[in-house]
């Protein structure tokens, strides 16, 4: 009787039981008349009985997974444990914790080294003040498994995985959703683990993981503990430290380049939706995949904050130089030094990235951007060789930047507005001329309204 | 002296604009709106065609003291804004709404609906001491932005810290998230309420913890597939809001509607407290109704209402009020903006004080033509009916309505854009030549008595509820109750709801059923597919064949005859011929030309009877034909004998059916001379429908004395039905093209003549059932269209041109509607099981 009732919800919806048509024959055959699907009143009144019969008995039968608190589908998995937290089957979740030696090495990084990193690294990389005393050994770190990118009430976080150092050891646990009725129970825990913690270290955690776990703690009424703690997102430092030398800013590639993690069998992060969804059908075989796959990001999240805090001292604790391009992270490190204001530093960054380019090109915008931090530390004499020096150099792409730079310090250092509208102007036609990059409209806008300026005054 | 709204700025109330206008301006008779009725009846050429005048006396105001129980600084606040006490409905509305109950304000334009639901909000606020949120639904963004600021101001006269926002699809996403975390008052329409804010409810926990009030404005534009879409959103809201621990109630607001209460209960679900007797003071109201001199009587044609607008602009527009038209079309509104800013002059304006209004015109432009009518300085404005809602203008003097718009809330809404305290006013309603709009304008009663129209809805139609199912389980999880249907505080009393989520889970794989529970658990999004409107996915999308840019879209249905290789689909009178017609990606690509031709496709109709569910007939011994055809003409039509006086007469029926639509050729007519100058076969797939009908059927013996037969007496049955189609916006709210036709002389279902209007939407939103509550009435108005149509054989006006339902097909139509209309009319009866299909095709074999 249940097909009668489906059969008029599909013929309504349209929705044709052999969609998709697969073949290009069985395309020609649908493009006949559907065959009509219409209900008959005998049919009609056979499933009103049964519909009406089906409410007055019991509820309908439970599905095989339901005959104990262990689906069957879950125990060949090993090490799994069940976490019961209250009296009924929806109060429970399952976990499986590994144990790793603080001394177990994860791709061509220990784990211990997190005990070298310094945390003023994470506050000049980030511009976070409450990371500069983030104590890695009492941090969590936080990777999770969802059912979609999309966000919104229904996508779900099915797996959680948890990293901490205990003693000499890193307990790595994964909550696990065996349905999606564990979940409240799960990030309960999520949410005690997180509180207890002194910082959260994820990668794009602040602006992923973080938002699917607290729509979801609000949705179940469980305070999100995120406010509380500081939280280190390696995503955007590494990105700026590193970006410039590597095709993109994934966890893959930063872990594969920075920290030498070499996957194999990888069971790729798109796919873990479709391996939950095949669990809860009651096809576990690809989530073991997922369990592997969430722990390698764990680790991975552990090695990548201890190479994070020896940004700055470029080596590793043993001495042995760090891994990364070099001049890349010399640059990044200027620019992060230049948006907390440390103008020295930054400088010093500069020098040395300047140094260890061989790019010709590069090292025209690393001069430039000296130049700049030069009058920006208030070294205008400096700064004004600088550019004089660089505007010496055939014109190029960088030429209204270099010239707009030098006709700033012409006026303010030097004092001669004549000289420095006459820059403009060049740089004004120089930039006409070459309609190039992503910076031409702010250079326009700039020259434009400084020359409007100087011609005023004159 | 005071201000309607309660909320507006003191220099928008009506009376205090008057020092500001000045004597210059109404110096001179042509100010006054009785003289302009005086001018008007005693003009040569415009006062025959008034074929009607009718005056609203002034009304007085009935007013009540503030309830009680409201703040002090409410209270202070008002008065401090020149309001001392309520109308009467508004102390009524605002009693029942902080006694916790549903309530529907159901008064007319310009009424002070906007206190009725304000200032519970605000006392519920205060009460809270800000813990207490409101969400606001209004049907359009302008809507909404009117009304924020006019919160804001009353938050901010109160020196309170609290919030009122617009959230809708121009909110930067920088500023949402302080609004959700910090508006008490979140304004917003239905769409984002079902695409941005329920999907993502997490996010605004706080708003659903202290949600006390859901205002809904304008609940009477929610009817048919959008009505019965928002009816489920709804469902959702208060379901999400439970989840939060929060039992919101509702304000609704609406114009003056048939059923309002029962229509609002099928919106939110819950009876509301009817409050519809309007307390606010109005001034006289002239009518008039002016019908357009006949061209030609034999055809029925009559002169065109945009031009007479423009003829009894001369009358209408001045220096010394203020005037404005609604048109149905943008089109029309450019049209007549055109000509009388052109004719300025000689109504004693500038160009500059005429104005054109109309969605498409740039925000800014609006505020500014807005606060135009407001300050006086616009003296003329033509608008479609996106001036019809309640954006802030002010009132006006003179209203003139180029053909009907379609609707009684919707004429009632325009009528009450003017309309002074202290002044007369005047609505001037131009027919056209519509069926609808000649009925009207025989019969003006039906406008100034009680509301006529039913609004459709259909919140369980198996469609929308399904997908709308589908977004509520992506929001939380359900469950089932014991023995059988749905746990659930608000879709627990729909019926088959467990059986949907079943299908949902098992065979469309997007949940997951865990014992009694089902859950969300698929990759998707799925509000972002599911529109409020009905199926867009499969709209047809038609395409410049050069640049791949759209150009147009019409429907599923719609598109078998429009966008067919060879159509020429024109847009705003630009012809385009469709070269070809992608039906499985649902794409008519198309290349500009200047055709002289248009086409006209042919379709052939099947309607299949599915299930009938209920049943009205009348007897022949209850109403013998009265004047049935001579015995000769029954023996030329094969009844010599003549027909047993007893047996059925005509019955009418409800029921689903299943219709199939092929389009089979297209005929190339050319412009003015509609001349054919050719025909193709069109080759596509047929279109189904699974649908509700309502069905009228004719016993043979009756039909044979009424002189209805094969051939081409038949067509006057299809006239029949077409009329009856074009006159059902009387009684229902819906559009002639809501409800799809099919005729049958000889319905191989029930064996004698039969006539389906059915639901165009699959599934069905409740139209056939309304129809058959008031077939009769329909019956009725459409005899009177067909008898009062001054045409000599049928005309586009009523049942139709003679080529269409031939030569005697408008008097065979008549005699048949005659006999249907009168009399006594059908008794419901519970006898289906004797029409079973099969039964009935074996009886009449």
């Amino acid at each position: 009787m249940t097909e009668s009732f489906r059969g008029r919800l599909r013929r309504l919806r349209r929705e044709s039981d052999e969609d998709p048509p697969r073949s290009a024959e069985e395309r020609v055959a649908n493009e006949a008349p559907a065959p009509r699907r219409e209900l008959s009143l005998e049919l009609r009144g056979r499933l009103r009985g049964a519909q009406a019969k089906r409410r007055t008995q019991a509820p309908a039968p439970a599905s095989p997974d339901d005959g104990g608190l262990w689906p069957r589908s879950i125990a060949e998995l090993g090490g799994i444990e069940v976490v019961a937290r209250g009296a009924t089957e929806d109060e429970c979740f399952a976990a499986r914790t590994t144990w790793f030696h603080e001394a177990w090495r994860h791709g061509e990084w220990r784990l211990l080294e997190i005990d070298a990193a310094d945390a003023a690294d994470f506050h000049v990389t980030t511009g976070d003040a409450r990371l500069a005393d983030l104590d890695l050994r009492r941090a969590v770190y936080l990777d999770t498994e969802t059912t979609g990118l999309s966000g919104g009430a229904g996508t779900s976080v099915f797996m959680i995985g948890l990293g901490r150092f205990v003693g000499d050891r890193f307990e790595l646990w994964q909550g696990f959703l065996r349905s999606p009725a564990e979940e409240r129970e799960l990030l309960a825990e999520c949410a005690q683990r997180i509180a207890r913690s002194a910082g959260v270290v994820s990668f794009f955690g602040k602006s992923f993981d973080r938002h699917r776990l607290e729509d979801k703690m609000r949705v179940h009424g469980v305070t999100p503990p995120f406010d509380a703690v500081p939280h280190l997102d390696l995503c955007h430092p590494l990105r700026r430290l590193y970006r410039a030398a590597l095709p993109d800013a994934r966890l893959r590639t930063m872990e594969s380049e920075l920290v030498g993690v070499q996957r194999a069998d990888d069971l790729p992060g798109a796919y873990a939706p479709e391996a939950w969804f095949d669990f809860l059908a009651g096809r576990p075989h690809r989530v073991e995949g997922v369990f592997q796959h969430n722990l390698d990001d764990v680790l991975s999240l552990a090695t990548l904050a201890a190479h994070l805090g020896r940004s700055s001292a470029e080596t590793r604790a043993d001495g042995s130089p760090l891994t990364g391009c070099p001049s890349a992270r010399a640059a990044g490190l200027a620019k992060s030094h230049q948006s907390t204001r440390d103008r020295d530093a930054a400088l010093a960054w500069l020098e040395r990235a300047l140094e260890r380019t061989r790019n010709a090109d590069r090292a025209r915008d690393l001069a430039l951007e000296r130049a700049e931090a030069l009058r920006l530390a208030r070294r205008d004499a400096d700064s004004l060789a600088a550019y004089r020096d660089l505007a010496a150099a055939p014109q190029d792409r960088h030429s209204p930047a270099i010239l707009l730079g030098l006709a700033k310090l012409v006026e303010h250092h030097t004092k001669d507005r004549a000289g420095a509208l006459e820059l403009c102007r060049t740089a004004l036609c120089v930039l006409d001329r070459q309609l190039v990059g992503g910076s031409y409209a702010r250079l326009k806008r700039e020259l434009t309204a400084r020359i409007a300026r100087l011609s005023n005054g004159a | 002296m005071r201000d309607r709204s309660g909320l507006g700025p003191l220099e928008e109330g009506e009376e205090r604009r008057a020092p500001a206008r000045g004597g210059r301006r109404r110096s001179g008779a042509k100010g006054d709106v009785l003289s302009i009725v005086r001018e008007l009846r005693s003009d040569a050429e415009l006062g025959g065609c008034f074929e009607h005048w009718r005056e609203t006396p002034a009304r007085p105001a009935r007013v009540a003291a503030f309830p009680a129980r409201l703040d002090q600084r409410l209270v202070d606040l008002l008065r401090a804004r020149g309001l001392t006490e309520l109308y009467e409905h508004q102390a009524r509305a605002i009693d029942a709404a902080l006694d916790g109950r549903d309530v529907l304000i159901a008064t007319p334009t310009a009424s002070g609906k906007t206190l009725c639901y304000t200032l519970p909000v605000m006392q519920k606020l205060i009460e809270a001491e800000g813990a207490a949120r409101a969400l606001f639904l209004f049907p359009t963004k302008a809507l909404s932005q009117d009304q924020s600021t006019g919160l804001a101001a009353l938050v901010q006269e109160l020196g309170a810290d609290w919030h009122a926002f617009t959230y809708d699809g121009d909110t930067p996403p920088s500023v949402r998230r302080t609004l959700r975390d910090r508006g008490h008052m979140i304004l917003t329409n239905p769409w984002m309420l079902h695409q941005g804010i329920l999907p993502n409810h997490a996010k605004w926990a706080e708003l659903f913890r202290d949600l006390r009030f859901i205002v809904i404005d304008e609940v009477h534009t929610m009817s048919g597939v959008f009505g019965s879409s928002v009816a489920n959103v709804l469902r959702r809201l208060v379901r999400i809001a439970r989840h939060y621990g929060s039992d919101p109630k509702f304000i609704c607001c609406s114009a003056t509607i048939r059923d309002g209460a029962q229509h609002t209960a099928r919106l939110i679900g819950r009876e509301p407290v009817l409050v519809d007797e309007d307390g606010s003071p109005a001034g006289a109201r002239i009518f008039g109704v002016f019908n357009p001199p006949m061209l030609n009587p034999v055809a029925g044609l009559r002169a065109n209402a945009l031009e007479e607008a423009r003829r009894l602009a001369r009358h209408l527009c001045g220096s010394g009020h203020q005037t404005i038209f609604f048109c149905k079309r943008r089109t029309a509104v450019e049209v007549l903006t055109r000509y009388l800013k052109e004719g300025a002059a000689e109504f004693g304006l500038k160009p500059e004080e005429v104005r054109g209004y109309r969605g498409g015109y740039l925000p800014d432009l609006r505020r500014e033509i807005e606060a135009g009518l407001r300050t006086g300085e616009v003296k003329v404005v033509v608008s479609t009916n996106a001036l019809e809602l309640g954006i802030d203008i002010g009132a006006l003097d003179v209203a003139c309505l180029v053909g009907y718009p379609g609707s009684q809330a919707s004429f009632w809404q325009r009528a009450g854009r003017v309309g002074r305290r202290k002044k007369p006013s005047l609505v001037v309603q131009i027919a056209q030549s519509d069926p609808v709009d000649q009925f009207l304008a025989r019969h003006p009663d039906h406008l100034f008595g009680s509301p006529k129209e039913r609004l459709s809805l259909d919140p369980d139609n198996l469609v929308l509820l399904s997908e709308q199912l589908k977004c509520a389980a992506f929001e939380l999880p359900f469950r089932a109750a014991e023995g059988g249907g749905l746990d659930d505080a608000t879709y627990g009393g729909v019926q088959d709801a467990d059986l949907i989520l079943d299908y949902l889970a098992e065979e469309s794989g997007f949940l997951h059923r865990r014992g009694d529970r089902w859950f969300w658990t698929a990759d998707a999004y799925p509000a972002q597919d599911v529109s409020l409107e009905g199926n867009e996915p499969d709209n047809v999308v038609i395409l410049d064949a050069q640049t791949e840019k759209a150009i147009g879209e019409i429907d599923r249905e719609g598109s078998i005859t429009a966008v067919h290789e060879g159509a020429i689909y024109q847009v705003e009178g630009e012809t385009w011929k469709v070269e070809r017609f992608d039906y499985k990606n649902r794409r008519a690509y198309a290349r500009r030309v200047d055709s002289d031709y248009f086409t006209d496709a042919h379709t052939d109709t099947e309607v299949r009877v599915l299930r009938l569910e209920r049943r009205a007939t009348r007897s022949r011994t209850d109403a013998p034909v009265a004047d049935p055809v001579q015995p000769d003409e029954l023996a030329s039509l094969g009844h010599e004998d003549g027909f047993p006086q007893h047996g059925e007469d005509h019955a009418i029926w409800r029921g689903e059916v299943h219709v199939t639509t092929v389009a089979t050729l297209y005929k190339k007519i050319r412009f003015y001379t509609r001349e054919n100058v050719g025909a193709e076969d069109i080759n596509l797939p047929a279109e189904e429908l699974d649908t509700e009908a309502f069905v009228l059927t004719l016993s043979d013996a009756s039909a044979a004395e009424l002189g209805l037969a094969g051939g081409d007496r038949g067509a006057a049955w299809h006239g029949i039905g077409a009329l009856m189609r074009r006159v059902a916006p009387l009684y229902l709210r819906c559009g002639p093209r809501d409800l799809g036709i099919s005729t049958q002389v000889r319905s191989p279902h029930f064996g004698c003549p039969a006539l389906f209007l059915y639901d165009r939407v699959q599934g069905g939103v409740g139209l056939s059932d309304l129809l058959y509550g008031d077939a009769r009435s329909v019956l009725e108005a459409a005899l009177d269209v067909a008898e009062g149509c001054a045409c000599e054989r049928g005309c586009p006006a009523c049942v139709g041109p003679p080529e269409e339902v031939g030569p005697s097909g408008k008097q065979t139509a008549v005699r048949i509607l005659r006999h249907l209309a009168s009399g006594i009319g059908t008794t419901e009866v519970d006898d289906l099981e004797d029409h079973a299909p099969d039964e009935l095709g074996a009886a009449l074999a």
